[in-house]
């Protein structure tokens, strides 16, 4: 019995291991104020939450099943990823960013996208979420890299349930993002309640995600296009 | 008192002729290779800078003779390409490779220095441990 169950819970650490390491924390605050953005409504935060953990496992599973059934290997694929996913993630973290303090619109005739539709885009609870926790997921740092291809895919490969393994690694790396995530927003439901203003930090909450966005957006600009040039 | 001091000049000389010949003839060394990209992370510079000093500090005499040799290697140069397929890397990895008569007889990767690079220590022990089988299989 334990010898079923330990494969599953040595990938759930391994997830949790990569989430707490120091190098994915640029992307763990953002998605922490991305998903605590409807601060006063711990409900939407729990959906955001699992949106995210379910596109973090969506994109590992993806992961590894191409790398289980040989479609592509091991090096090819890490390398890829940390070239190319890292120097993407700062220009769409930026233009989010400018999106979410409303500096920007989206106003193509062709793509004609509604007042309403856009608000929901920013808002977006679910949707939203699961993009980021797919993106964010793809973008590996060294330690995800290490972790996820180096202890995770060698498990899966000796497992009899290895394909399953990945969905247990994706949750791993959610779960601290969204303990915070619920935390702060089920901390700040009580403060408010007790303060009898019940609306007052939500309206903020957008724009402070916006600023956090813009600034983990340079941050990776900096990092892993301009720095490499220079 | 003269031929005195011309035999221990002569024994000295035999002595590192013999050192410099076993050296030679046995033309096997051990690489140690610290592989990064361009986008460095401060992990990856303690990771690096670990394992440089762990290896000065613990085989001064062998990368004196020449039989340890430490290269940091940037696998995102055209000419470094290879390495990546070479040792199947997929992130910023340390590798020792055993090298004899110009050929790789064997490699390793040390996969355990990203659990240990927290505890610098552990992660001496561990690099100074891996080198040191390595160069005893060499000799």
């Amino acid at each position: 019995m334990l010898q079923i169950i330990l494969p599953f819970v040595s990938a759930l650490w391994l997830g949790i291991l990569t989430s707490i390491s120091p190098c994915p924390q640029a992307t763990n605050i953002a998605a922490v104020s991305f998903l605590s953005k409807k601060i006063n409504h711990p409900k939407r935060v729990l959906q955001s939450s699992i949106a995210y953990i379910v596109g973090r496992m969506f994109t590992y599973v993806v992961l590894g099943v191409i790398i289980i059934t040989s479609l592509a290997s091991v090096p090819a694929t890490a390398n890829f990823l940390q070239k190319y996913m890292n120097r993407i993630l700062g220009p769409v973290l930026l233009i989010v960013g400018l999106f979410l303090l409303d500096i920007i619109k989206i106003n193509i005739p062709s793509f004609s996208i509604s007042k309403d539709r856009q608000t929901t885009l920013a808002e977006s609870g679910v949707k939203g979420s699961f993009v980021l926790g797919v993106i964010f997921a793809l973008s590996f740092c060294p330690i995800a890299a290490a972790l996820f291809f180096g202890s995770l895919i060698p498990l899966a490969l000796k497992s009899a349930y290895g394909i399953i393994l990945p969905f247990f690694y994706g949750a791993g790396t959610g779960i601290p993002v969204v303990v915070f995530a619920l935390g702060i927003a089920m901390g700040v439901t009580s403060f408010s309640k007790w303060l009898h203003k019940a609306t007052t930090f939500e309206l903020y909450t957008r724009k402070l995600t916006g600023m956090v966005f813009i600034l983990i957006g340079i941050y990776f600009i900096w990092h892993h296009i301009i720095a490499i040039m220079v | 008192m003269v031929i005195k001091r011309f035999l221990v000049l002569i024994i000295l000389i035999v002595l590192l002729i013999i050192r410099a010949t076993m050296v030679f003839c046995a033309d096997a060394k051990t690489v140690a290779y610290y592989f990064h990209g361009n986008a460095r992370c401060p992990t990856c510079h303690k990771m690096e800078q670990y394992a440089k000093q762990a290896i000065e500090e613990n085989f001064k005499d062998e990368l004196a003779d020449g039989v340890l040799v430490v290269k940091t290697v940037n696998v995102e140069k055209k000419e470094n390409e290879h390495f990546v397929n070479d040792y199947q890397l997929y992130t910023k990895s340390l590798i020792i490779s055993r090298v004899e008569n110009g050929k790789e007889i064997q490699h390793k990767n040390l996969t355990k220095i990203w659990e240990y690079v927290s505890d610098k220590k552990k992660f001496f022990n561990y690099v100074t441990a891996e080198v040191g089988d390595y160069l005893r299989d060499s000799q």
